[in-house]
């Protein structure tokens, strides 16, 4: 029989934290001693709770001051010493981002870096991808600056993906990821964009709209299967 | 150089939480690499932001933060048809709750995803996924219990519709 009404997920994880008060800890716990789904969800957190937290992704934290050093994109690849750089491809910022101090930068470069994630040597120069690659993005652009940047996926049937969150306001540096990595699966040519926009962020139904080689801020690089 | 204190809060709070994150979202997305995925996105935004406070990281605070990445990442067409593929359906874990008597698959939550709005879905992960009862949904949401009960409603008339279950009787759970 199951339980009629169950222990939240959540009141679960903070008993096992040692979160909940006195009285509610001494409820949650008599409700274990006489549920078993309950008491089975309990123990899946304990046994869970063995294995290792995988550590957070390096950042690379923004500077304080605006730098006018520019790093070139080879060696914000190198920086990625255990990935596989796929893609680097350097543009130039048709619109400059806000510095963190509100002045406006100009002559400012972006580097837009895809890295294989799935610890697979990838000898060869990027351009393409095998099906179920894994890919983070990396965003190389001036420090101190600051901009909302998006990955959009165009394929060749005309579909549009984004599969990473839009990073709002991101804040500038070297080899800066973008949150989230993406899977990149089937059998076509493909396009992989970094757009990106100063201000709030970026508005997805226009991208959709619009044509890859038509992005007004954006690097794109073409993946072929292999 | 010491870390700024927003910094040290959310890498306090992965320690902590991290491992009760990574479950919830392996619970929606059934996949552990984007569950990892999802998790360290929203980390990596909280190491980036100044106002990331240790008072505010708490765990219901990034329960819900969970959520709402997870039902984003649904709502990429390419994100949904690869999970439909290759999801793992043992991460889901012991379904405890139901939508009347169906269980909120991936297959339902991907349609789902497709159908309601995004506060009718965090109140369906709150109340399918997670467990909670309406009351608790609605302290952890800010929202009243009225509302709970008003989306849950809505939720369970899409899940009819969408599993050809005709329309009719009883109320949402």
């Amino acid at each position: 029989m199951s339980c009629a009404t169950p222990i939240s997920w959540l009141r679960l994880e903070r008993h096992r934290l040692g979160e909940l008060a006195a009285e509610e800890r001494a409820a949650v716990t008599e409700h274990l001693a006489a549920c078993a789904d309950c008491a089975a969800v309990f123990a899946r957190i304990v046994e869970d709770d063995a294995r290792e937290l995988p550590p957070l992704p390096a950042i690379t934290p923004a500077p304080r001051r605006r730098a006018r050093r520019f790093v070139p994109a080879a060696a914000a690849a190198s920086a990625l010493a255990l990935a596989a750089a796929v893609a680097i491809v350097v543009g130039r910022l048709p619109r400059a981002p806000e510095d963190v101090d509100g002045t406006r930068m100009k002559g400012s470069s972006v580097a837009f870096t895809l890295v294989r994630d799935d610890d697979a040597l990838v000898t060869e120069a990027g351009g393409t991808y095998r099906d179920g690659a894994r890919f983070k993005a990396l965003v190389t652009c001036p420090p101190g600056a600051k901009a909302s940047f998006d990955v959009a996926v165009y394929e060749a049937d005309g579909t549009v993906s984004f599969p990473l969150a839009q990073a709002v306001d991101l804040a500038c540096g070297n080899s800066v990821p973008l949150p989230g990595a993406f899977r990149v699966t089937g059998r076509e040519r493909m396009t992989v964009c970094l757009v990106w926009a100063s201000g709030e962020g970026l508005d997805r139904d226009d991208l959709r709209r619009t044509s890859p080689d038509l992005l007004p801020d954006a690097i794109c690089k073409t993946l072929d299967p292999e | 150089m010491a870390p700024p204190p927003s910094t040290s809060a959310a890498s306090v709070a992965y320690e902590r939480h991290g491992r009760a994150l990574l479950r919830k979202a392996e619970r929606i997305l059934q996949s552990r690499d984007d569950a990892q995925d999802v998790v360290h996105a929203l980390f990596t935004d909280l190491l980036q932001r100044s106002d990331a406070s240790a008072e505010k990281l708490d765990l219901a605070f990034l329960y819900r933060a969970v959520t709402n990445r997870c039902l984003t990442f649904l709502r990429d067409a390419r994100n949904r048809e690869r999970i439909l593929e290759t999801h793992d359906d043992a991460l889901r874990g012991p379904v405890r709750t139901r939508c009347d008597d169906r269980a909120i698959d991936m297959d339902l939550l991907v349609k789902l995803t497709q159908t309601l709005d995004e506060p009718t879905l965090e109140v369906v992960v709150c109340r399918y996924f997670d467990d909670m009862t309406q009351d608790e949904i609605a302290e952890t949401l800010g929202i009243t219990r009225k509302t709970v009960s008003r989306r849950l409603e809505a939720a369970r008339e899409a899940v009819m519709r969408l599993s050809s279950i005709p329309a009719g009787g009883g109320r949402a759970r």
